[in-house]
C-alpha cells in the first residue's frame, strides 16, 4: 500500500525532476523556479476550467500551452541576455524568478486556497489490501505518460537531438549554424509544459493552494538521484524517492519522509557524483 | 567567392589581433593560412564565421564580402546557413552523442538532409561507417577529426574553413585528413580555407597561400613558389639555404633575420 501510494506520488516528481532536467541539460542551470512554474500553471488551469468554465480537456489544453509559453517567455525575457554570463548570475535570477512568480500567483488569486475543483470522477477501488482512488490512478497515469512522450521526444526528434547537442557545447554549435536561443527557448518550454502538467495533477489531488511551489524542492533530490542530465534517471529517481518518502512516513512518521529523500541524495552524490543515469565525463588521457 | 578587405579586429574593445588582413579567395581550389602560435589564424577563421561574435570578439574595420555581400557582423547561424562552416581546432566533438548523431546535427540546418548525405560521408570515412553507433567522446584523435570534416560535409558547404585539422595527429593519419581536404575540393567542389602549421603539407595541398604574422599578412602568393621561399624554407620548413635539414647545433649560434620586418 504504502509502496503504491508512493509510486503515484513519486511518478508526479518525476515529471517535476523531468522539468529540472530539460533546462540544465541545454543550459547548465538548475532552474529554483521550477515549482513556482507549477503553481503558476495549476493556477493558470484553474482559471480555464473554473473562472472560463472551459471543459476539463479543453482547460488541459490551454493550461498546457500557457505553461509552454510562460516557460518560453522566461528563457527570452530574463535568461537569454545573461548568455555567456557567470552561471552563478542565472541561477540567482531563477531564485528571485521564483518570488516573482509566487508573487503574481498570490496577487491575482489571493493567498488561501482555491476552490476544490473535481478533475476526475471520484471513485475507489479494491485490489485485495490496497485501496485506490481514480484520482491517484488517472494522475499516476497521466503523469508517466507525459514524462514518457518528453522522454520520446529528447531522443528521437530532430529538435531533441539539437537539444542533447547544445549541452555540450553552445559555439559547437552555432559552428554548424544552429540557433541556440531558438533550442533553448524551446527547452525551457518544455519544462514549462512539464511543470504544468504536474501542477495539474497536484492541484486537483491536493487543493489548488500557494503550497503546491514545495514539490520543486522535492523534486531536486530525484533529479540528482537520476543524474541531472538524464531525463529517464529523473523519472526513475522521481519514483525512487516517491516510494521512500511513502514507506519511511509510513513506518518511521510523518516527520522522517522528507529527510529521508533527502538522506538518500546526500548519499547518492557521496557514491556517484553524477547520479546513477547521469553522462560520465569524458575525459580522454 | 570571399574577400577580405583590410579587415582588423579587437577583441573586449581592446585587444588588436588583426591589423588589416586582406585575402582573396577564389571559387574552388584550397587556399591555405599559414603562421605561428599568436598569430591570428583562428581570429581571421572566426571573424569570417562570426563565431568571434560570440567571444566577445569584432570587426572593428575592414569589409568582409561573401559572394558580393558584406558578411562581417552576421550571427554566426546566418553565415552558416549562407554556406559557410568553420570546422574547429581541437576536435570538438560532441562528445556524449554518436557519430552518427553528430553527423545528422551537422545536416541540421538543411531541411532536405537525408540518408544519401550521411552515405557520402561515410563513403569519404569508411571508418566512421563501422563505427556509427559509437559514442563520439572515446574515439581516437582521428577518428574524431574525421567526424569533424564530415558533419561540416553535411551541411553541403560552399566554402569550409578547417583550422588546424592535422594538430595532434600521428603523420599517417595526417597524410589520409590532406588526401580528403583535396578529394573534397576536387570532387565536390567545396572551397576550403585551410589554416594550418605544418607548413608543409599544407603548402602541398593548397594552391595558393598566405602567411600571418602578428595579425598582418606578411608574404602571399601561389603555394608552390611560397615553398621555394628562402624564408618560408627557413622559417617554417625548418631547412637551411642549401635545402637539408638543420641542424640542432647550430640553431643557438646563428639566427638569420626575418626580412619582412
Amino acid at each position: 500500500m504504502l509502496v503504491i501510494s508512493g509510486v503515484m506520488n513519486g511518478a508526479i516528481y518525476g515529471l517535476v525532476a523531468l522539468g529540472f532536467v530539460l533546462v540544465y541539460k541545454s543550459s547548465g542551470v538548475l532552474n529554483f523556479a521550477q515549482g513556482y512554474m507549477l503553481l503558476l500553471g495549476a493556477y493558470l488551469f484553474w482559471f480555464f476550467k473554473v473562472t472560463l468554465g472551459a471543459p476539463i480537456g479543453v482547460a488541459m489544453a490551454a493550461a498546457v500551452a500557457a505553461g509552454f509559453a510562460v516557460g518560453a517567455l522566461i528563457e527570452r525575457l530574463a535568461l537569454r541576455r545573461l548568455i555567456g554570463q557567470p552561471l552563478i548570475s542565472m541561477i540567482t535570477v531563477t531564485i528571485f524568478l521564483a518570488l516573482v512568480l509566487e508573487g503574481l500567483v498570490s496577487m491575482t488569486w489571493g493567498t488561501y486556497p482555491l476552490q476544490h475543483v473535481e478533475v476526475f470522477r471520484e471513485s475507489t477501488l479494491r485490489l485485495g489490501r490496497i485501496v485506490l482512488t481514480s484520482q491517484n490512478l488517472v494522475a499516476c497515469g497521466l503523469a508517466l505518460a507525459a514524462a514518457g512522450a518528453l522522454i520520446v521526444f529528447f531522443r528521437y526528434t530532430r529538435i531533441g537531438l539539437a537539444m542533447r547537442g547544445v549541452a555540450e557545447g553552445h559555439q559547437i554549435m552555432q559552428s554548424m549554424g544552429i540557433n541556440v536561443r531558438h533550442i533553448l527557448n524551446v527547452s525551457w518550454g518544455l519544462a514549462g509544459v512539464a511543470a504544468t502538467v504536474a501542477g495539474i495533477l497536484l492541484g486537483s489531488t491536493f487543493g489548488f493552494q500557494l503550497g503546491l511551489s514545495q514539490i520543486g524542492l522535492l523534486a531536486i533530490p530525484a533529479a540528482f538521484i537520476g543524474g541531472l542530465d538524464s531525463p529517464e534517471g529523473a523519472l526513475l529517481g522521481g519514483l525512487l524517492i516517491g516510494v521512500v518518502e511513502s514507506v519511511v512516513s509510513g513506518y518511521v512518521g510523518n516527520a522522517a519522509g522528507v529527510p529521508a529523500a533527502f538522506a538518500i541524495l546526500i548519499a547518492t552524490m557521496l557514491v556517484r557524483p553524477y547520479g546513477f543515469f547521469g553522462l560520465e565525463r569524458i575525459e580522454r588521457v | 567567392m570571399l574577400t577580405l578587405t583590410n579587415v582588423e579586429v579587437k577583441y573586449a574593445d581592446v585587444i588588436l589581433v588583426l591589423r588589416g588582413v586582406s585575402l582573396q579567395i577564389p571559387e574552388g581550389g584550397i587556399v591555405s593560412l599559414l603562421g605561428s602560435n599568436g598569430a591570428g589564424k583562428t581570429t581571421t577563421l572566426k571573424a569570417i564565421s562570426g563565431l568571434l561574435r560570440t567571444e566577445l570578439g569584432e570587426v572593428t574595420a575592414g569589409a568582409i564580402e561573401y559572394r558580393g555581400e558584406r558578411i562581417d557582423g552576421l550571427d554566426p547561424e546566418r553565415v552558416a546557413q549562407m554556406g559557410i562552416i568553420q570546422v574547429m581546432e581541437g576536435r570538438k566533438v560532441l562528445k556524449h552523442l554518436t557519430i552518427e548523431e553528430n553527423l545528422r546535427l551537422g545536416g541540421y540546418i538543411r531541411r532536405d538532409a537525408s540518408r544519401a548525405d550521411l552515405d557520402r560521408v561515410y563513403d569519404y570515412f569508411p571508418r566512421l561507417r563501422a563505427r556509427k553507433g559509437a559514442v563520439s567522446g572515446y574515439l581516437s584523435g582521428g577518428e574524431q577529426q574525421m567526424v569533424l570534416i564530415g558533419r561540416a560535409m553535411m551541411a553541403r558547404p560552399k566554402l569550409m574553413l578547417l583550422d588546424e585539422p592535422s594538430m595532434g595527429l600521428a603523420p599517417l593519419i595526417a597524410a589520409e585528413i590532406f588526401e580528403i581536404i583535396r578529394r573534397l575540393a576536387a570532387e565536390e567542389g567545396t572551397t576550403i580555407l585551410l589554416v594550418e602549421q605544418n607548413a608543409k603539407a599544407a603548402l602541398r595541398t593548397s594552391a595558393f597561400a598566405y602567411v600571418l604574422e602578428n595579425g598582418r599578412v606578411v608574404l602571399e602568393g601561389p603555394s608552390a613558389s611560397l615553398a621555394e621561399n628562402e624564408d618560408i624554407r627557413e622559417f617554417y620548413l625548418g631547412m637551411s639555404k642549401l635545402g637539408e635539414k638543420r641542424s640542432y647545433r647550430e640553431v643557438k649560434t646563428y639566427k638569420r633575420r626575418k626580412r619582412w620586418l
